[in-house]
């Protein structure tokens, strides 16, 4: 029954103008400099199974929520705790870390639909996360990891270049986050192995293998794609602003209208 | 007008609603008209956007703003249209992070109340409600607001 109006709808997909799809970039650049401020192309990031890229062009791309991405190989107690979580459906927030504002981990924190921001020294490369304000330290000075770290929840990292490529390896995490948005577990076993590579002017790519036997059978690896953004920062992003309309108060007009870093 | 600048007819150049055919229409279901009754539209401080239905893209066509949150994680803009008998119906629609969309020219003040639209385009809730999640929004100015993905 159609109240006297015009039914219009739109099958199949627009597209806009922003979709922000990268055209290579031939501008000079030092492969080593990974600064700037880098924005994903797309929610989540882009599987990668046996070498077999299980995400680009198809739809979903990657794990940026439940239901979405290939199967991924894992163990007994991995695809349990992965079917428990699905379960929940809509319920599924309150199980995520995210719903206490806690950090989300790696690689997840990579995967946010908001900028990171690169800022180098000698000793380190330091990604600031406009998510929730976590900085992630990736250590150059350093070949082993300390012994007896304490797993947090963006883990340890070390870096070294091979070549034009970062080489990040990462330990130390805690098994209470989730590898994606789509609630894939992971163990404190958790090692990944991050490749860094700025591949044109405008164009970084992260690629990260990952390395669980308590979760997964098989190592596989999640890739994304980031843009350059000239003139962005971080900005002040905080979550618990997400939980909580009496928090609105915090902002002057009752509304959020940047902090000035753009 | 403060989005002035932004270039209308680039980005409205793929849109397959030609401004000149397009008069304010109400985009209307047998769905959204039962739906359309309910007040109060059930909304999750943060979920993961699997209620969308990301295959296909809604078009609502005018209406006025009621309401606008420029605040995170998402941002949330309501509106009302009216068809030919004058029967109201509520929309919402909740779009990205104000950090991104910041960045893109948006402002709290973008979509005061009272703001007259030509058209809002998006993902629409899978059970039928008058709700999406943004993709597309035009002024009745014929300006475009970018909606970044």
């Amino acid at each position: 029954m159609v109240l006297g109006g015009i039914a219009l709808f739109v099958c199949g997909r627009i597209t806009y103008a922003q979709d922000n799809k990268p055209t290579a970039s031939t501008k000079p650049f030092d492969t080593r400099d990974l600064s700037g401020t880098w924005m994903g192309l797309r929610f989540g990031g882009n599987i990668i199974l046996d070498g077999q890229q299980g995400g680009p062009g198809q739809k979903p791309a990657a794990p940026a929520g439940p239901g979405q991405g290939p199967p991924l190989p894992m163990t007994a107690w991995a695809q349990a705790k992965f079917d428990a979580y699905q379960k929940l459906g809509d319920d599924r927030y309150k199980m995520d870390p995210r719903r206490d504002c806690f950090p989300l981990g790696m690689p997840r924190d990579m995967y946010e639909p908001v900028p990171l921001e690169i800022l180098q020294s000698p000793d380190q490369v330091v990604i600031l996360l406009e998510n929730d304000h976590i900085n992630r330290h990736i250590f150059l000075n350093m070949t082993e990891h300390p012994k007896d770290l304490s797993p947090t929840w963006m883990g340890h990292s070390i870096g070294h270049w091979e070549g034009d490529t970062l080489v990040v390896d990462t330990v130390a995490l805690h098994g209470e986050t989730f590898l994606d948005g789509a609630g894939h577990p992971h163990t404190g076993q958790l090692h990944l192995i991050e490749r860094i590579k700025r591949v044109d002017a405008n164009t970084l790519d992260d690629t990260v293998t990952v390395d669980d036997p308590g979760a997964y059978t098989k190592q596989f690896s999640i890739q994304k794609t980031y843009q350059l953004k000239p003139g962005w920062h971080v900005m002040e992003y905080v979550c618990e602003d997400e939980w909580s309309d009496k928090l609105k108060k915090y902002y002057p007009d009752g509304y959020f209208n940047g902090d000035g870093a753009k | 007008m403060v989005l002035g600048r932004w270039k209308q007819s680039k980005l409205l150049g793929k849109s397959i609603l030609g401004r000149s055919k397009v008069k304010s229409k109400i985009a209307v279901s047998a769905l959204a008209a039962v739906a359309a009754l309910a007040l109060s539209i059930p909304m999750f401080a943060h979920h993961g956007g699997s209620e969308f239905d990301d295959k296909e893209v809604t078009t609502v066509m005018g209406g006025t703003v009621t309401r606008f949150e420029f605040v995170n994680p998402h941002i949330e803009i309501f509106w009302e249209t009216k068809d030919d008998k004058g029967v109201v119906q509520k929309w919402w629609a909740e779009g990205t992070t104000p950090n991104l969309l910041y960045r893109y020219g948006w402002n709290k003040d973008v979509l005061k109340p009272g703001t007259q639209l030509q058209s809002v385009g998006g993902n629409r809730c899978k059970n039928g409600d008058n709700c999406m999640r943004l993709r597309k929004i035009v002024l009745a100015t014929g300006e475009e607001l970018p909606v970044p993905r």
